[in-house]
């Protein structure tokens, strides 16, 4: 035996249990779980049958714990077949989990997926790119590499733009917020997202420059000394810091590291509780702390991030948040704890060699939107954001992905004064490793009174005479009720989900032009969400025309008057990203996006 | 003589393998090696495990178009065997004399025809899928071809001993039994008893994290 199988056999004895016993026992072979798996359903290659790929642990299990293996007759696991299980396992499995709802014995095919991972990544069969990407994590914090640059050059776009000042080491705030890789590099939106949402709610949070990444290459390579190492950093922080909650990032994996399996990899409590971003906002938002205003009247679904919903359990809160600003939500056909996965989880997106894959399995997500025939996804997951974008782009399907948190943010009532920033914003220093330095960190004292908003309760009325003089007339004024409520909306399959009609009262005038003119989807620009395509339209600018001959300047003024949310947005791309568009040249547009961030040049 | 072996040693032989190994397999589930999940629940796993050891009953509403064959046939022949072993008349008179000390009502005689064909063209449904499908095919081993025969075999010898073809039927009916009380434990025929664990395993897991699986 050599010394690699040698390993990966170890390894994979480690992980029998009575739960692995109890599985392979129960195993009829009935083939179900290949029909809940969408490398199946897409290839029909029966290779990918979920418990298939647990082939390796089973052959381990069946010399371990079988008559037929102690008498010497089974068949021994080879280090060909662990060869021939790296492809298998890394690149066709997401960990989405959906087979596991399936099996009729009750099997967790992919609790033992992962199982085989750990197997193959101690004998050293495991993807270079998420090897190479658990050394990046380690070295300097990010599977992207060293991003604490990047993160101080948004820190800085944002702090300018919305006058908010991004909180970092605070020690004894309430909330630690942990962001992914992607939403730093690809996604900052989201920063100053829950930049405006915290301080209209009035949350004490920061932002650990010691541990701001929260993404978990170990977990998806199957390495469980590099997750605990990486969640380590975040527990770290957190009790230095002294918070009593940390904040998971739009990331489902993410969520599944530090949620569920953090007390596990470190072999304790935590002594501060884990909450997903969309768990806190779900609760701001019933507590009446998180106010949103209008409702986004395009034919919208939500993509269920795996790791989320039907393995993290955050199921109703995305659905009670999307129903509170939107109106025209249209549920898929499998969705919930049975939707389908993005195609890209689970360490998938990051192996080079799947793309061709990918694409092919994204003709499942394809199926379900083509049913729908909505003209926005949104979902909470920054790499099904990204995988939605690529299999969307691969398709030639013209629809913008939306992060839920954005969509929040773009729908916040304007009821809480700028503070004044002080002269100096946060001012990270740049930083030779993972470790961002930052600069003048104020005391928590002026942080609190900085950055925490105010009650209404604590405001003088003088205040909030200014304060209602301040709000601009937005659509909210359009509802009696523009809250959702979850139990009044059943989720039924295909089926909208929209607030009480009878309790709505809709400006007539509004409607008719809305149905007159023929409007252009603006939020093909990037840089441009629904809200704002909403505000551009109520300026006059409703076509990919009116925007390409429409000035930076111009532009800028419409957003400076919507308030100081809006003033983050820079629209210099705008208008020549606007004539690609009304060109139909799609192709360039995605090109130049590609410079782009977030609609930024 | 064989006859003798048959009807004496060889079923206390068979019946002991079969007791012994159920519970020993049982036992090495519930008292082997677990982890404790160290995170905070939102749910109760007991809860999770109670509903999943019977949701599981039912196919996914979603799924069922793709997966009819294995349901409806699963359920003919499961249905089908459970009608055959304690409600056929020769069972019930035997588990009355030799175990239980009471009986209750037999099937009537067109009954138990119904319930044989559903068992018999339940089993040999899921058989033609394990042979056919290219997915079953790649996944089944000797074991479930194994398993697949002993049934069939049990339940043919069964039917021809109750219609009282000819004497020895009942003997081979007999023997077969045996063959398939010692193999059972060993394979995956086992499945019989720890889909209750396997389920309550994989519920509780959904269960703390308030998931209805």
């Amino acid at each position: 035996m050599s010394a690699r199988l040698e390993q990966g056999v170890e390894a994979l004895k480690g992980q029998i249990d009575a739960k692995v016993n109890s599985f392979f026992t129960s195993c009829i072979h009935c083939g179900i779980c290949a029909e809940a798996c969408l490398f199946y359903t897409e290839t029909k290659d029966p290779r990918y049958t979920p418990i298939y790929k647990t082939e390796p642990l089973r052959k381990v299990w069946k010399s371990e714990k079988t008559l037929l293996g102690k008498l010497g007759l089974a068949k021994a696991l080879k280090e060909e077949d662990l060869a021939d299980w790296e492809e298998l396992v890394y690149d066709g499995c997401t960990a989405c989990g959906r087979c596991s709802m399936v099996c009729p014995v009750g099997i967790d095919v992919a609790d033992m997926i992962y199982r085989v991972k750990q197997g193959l990544e101690a004998s050293g069969y495991s993807p270079q790119d998420l090897v190479a990407a658990a050394d990046r994590a380690l070295e300097f914090g990010s599977p992207m590499g060293d991003i604490s640059h990047a993160l101080k050059a948004q820190v800085k776009h944002i702090e300018k733009d919305t006058g908010l000042k991004v909180p970092f080491d605070v020690e004894g705030a309430d909330y630690m917020v942990t962001i992914s890789a992607n939403e730093i590099v690809t996604y900052p939106d989201y920063i100053a997202s829950l930049s405006q949402i915290f301080h209209q709610a009035g949350v004490s949070w920061t932002i650990s420059s010691e541990a701001f990444q929260a993404t978990n290459a170990g977990l998806q390579l199957g390495d469980n000394t590099i997750a605990t190492k990486l969640v380590q950093r975040i527990v770290d922080a957190a009790e230095k810091l002294k918070v009593k909650y940390v904040v998971s990032p739009e990331c489902g994996h993410a969520y599944a590291a530090i949620r569920w399996n953090g007390p596990n990899y470190i072999g304790r409590d935590y002594k501060f509780k884990v909450l997903h971003i969309l768990e806190l906002l779900d609760e701001l938002y019933r507590d009446g702390r998180l106010k949103t205003s209008g409702m986004d009247a395009s034919k919208l679904t939500f993509h269920d991030p795996c790791q989320l919903v039907r393995r993290g359990g955050v199921d109703a809160e995305p659905r009670e948040l999307l129903g509170s600003v939107a109106e025209n939500v249209i549920e898929m056909k499998e969705h919930g704890k049975m939707n389908w996965c993005c195609g890209g989880g689970g360490g998938v997106s990051a192996i080079e060699r799947t793309e061709d894959l990918r694409v092919t399995v994204f003709n499942r997500k394809k199926s379900q939107l083509d049913e729908l025939d909505v003209e926005t996804v949104v979902t909470a997951c920054s790499n099904c954001r990204a995988m939605l974008e690529d299999g969307l782009y691969a398709n030639d399907m013209d629809m913008p992905v939306v992060g839920l948190t954005e969509m929040i943010a773009e729908h916040l009532v304007d009821d809480k004064p700028i503070p004044q920033m002080p002269d100096k914003t946060s001012d990270i220093k740049d930083a030779p490793s993972q470790k961002l330095e930052v600069e003048d960190t104020l005391p928590s004292s002026k942080v609190d009174e900085t950055h925490v908003a105010r009650s209404d309760d604590d405001k003088t009325s003088a205040e909030k005479t200014q304060q209602k003089k301040n709000t601009p007339a937005s659509p909210q004024s359009l509802y009696d009720t523009p809250k959702y409520h979850q139990a009044d909306n059943k989720s039924v399959d295909g089926s909208t989900f929209a607030p009480d009609k009878k309790s709505t009262r809709i400006d007539p005038e509004i409607i008719s032009q809305k149905q007159l003119v023929k409007d252009d989807n603006l939020k093909k620009i990037e840089g441009i969400g629904p809200k704002i395509e909403s505000l551009l339209k109520d300026a006059g600018l409703k076509t990919f025309a009116d925007v390409k001959h429409a000035s930076r300047d111009e532009i800028k003024a419409i957003l400076d008057e919507a308030g100081p949310r809006y003033r983050m947005h820079e629209p210099k791309s705008w208008p020549s990203q606007a004539e690609l568009a009304d060109k139909g040249a799609w192709e360039e547009l995605s090109k130049l996006q590609d410079h782009l961030m977030g609609g930024r040049e | 003589m064989i006859a003798n072996f048959i009807d004496g040693p060889l079923w206390y032989v068979s019946l002991a393998v079969f007791f012994i190994g159920v519970l020993w397999k049982l036992a090495t589930i519930v008292f082997g090696k677990k982890t404790t999940d160290l995170s905070q629940p939102r749910a109760s796993a007991a809860v999770g495990a109670w509903r999943t050891i019977f949701s599981r009953f039912l196919p996914d509403r979603g799924m069922f178009s793709e997966i009819k064959l294995q349901v409806i046939a699963g359920y003919l022949f499961h249905l089908g065997l459970l009608a055959l072993m304690f409600f056929a008349a020769p069972h019930i008179r035997f588990l009355d004399e030799h175990f239980l000390g009471f009986s209750w009502s037999a099937l009537p005689h067109w009954a138990f025809i119904v319930a044989a064909q559903f068992a018999f063209l339940g089993l040999i449904l899921l058989w033609l899928q394990r042979l056919l499908n290219p997915v079953t095919k790649l996944i089944s081993t000797a074991g479930d071809h194994i398993s697949t025969l002993l049934t069939f075999v049990v339940m043919l010898t069964g039917c021809l001993a109750l219609l009282e073809s000819f004497s020895g039927l009942r003997l081979i009916h007999r023997f077969s039994v045996e063959i398939f009380l010692i193999y059972f434990p060993f394979s995956r025929l086992m499945h019989a008893f720890t889909f209750i664990p396997s389920r309550a395993f994989t519920g509780a897991w959904f269960g703390r994290r308030g998931i209805r699986s």
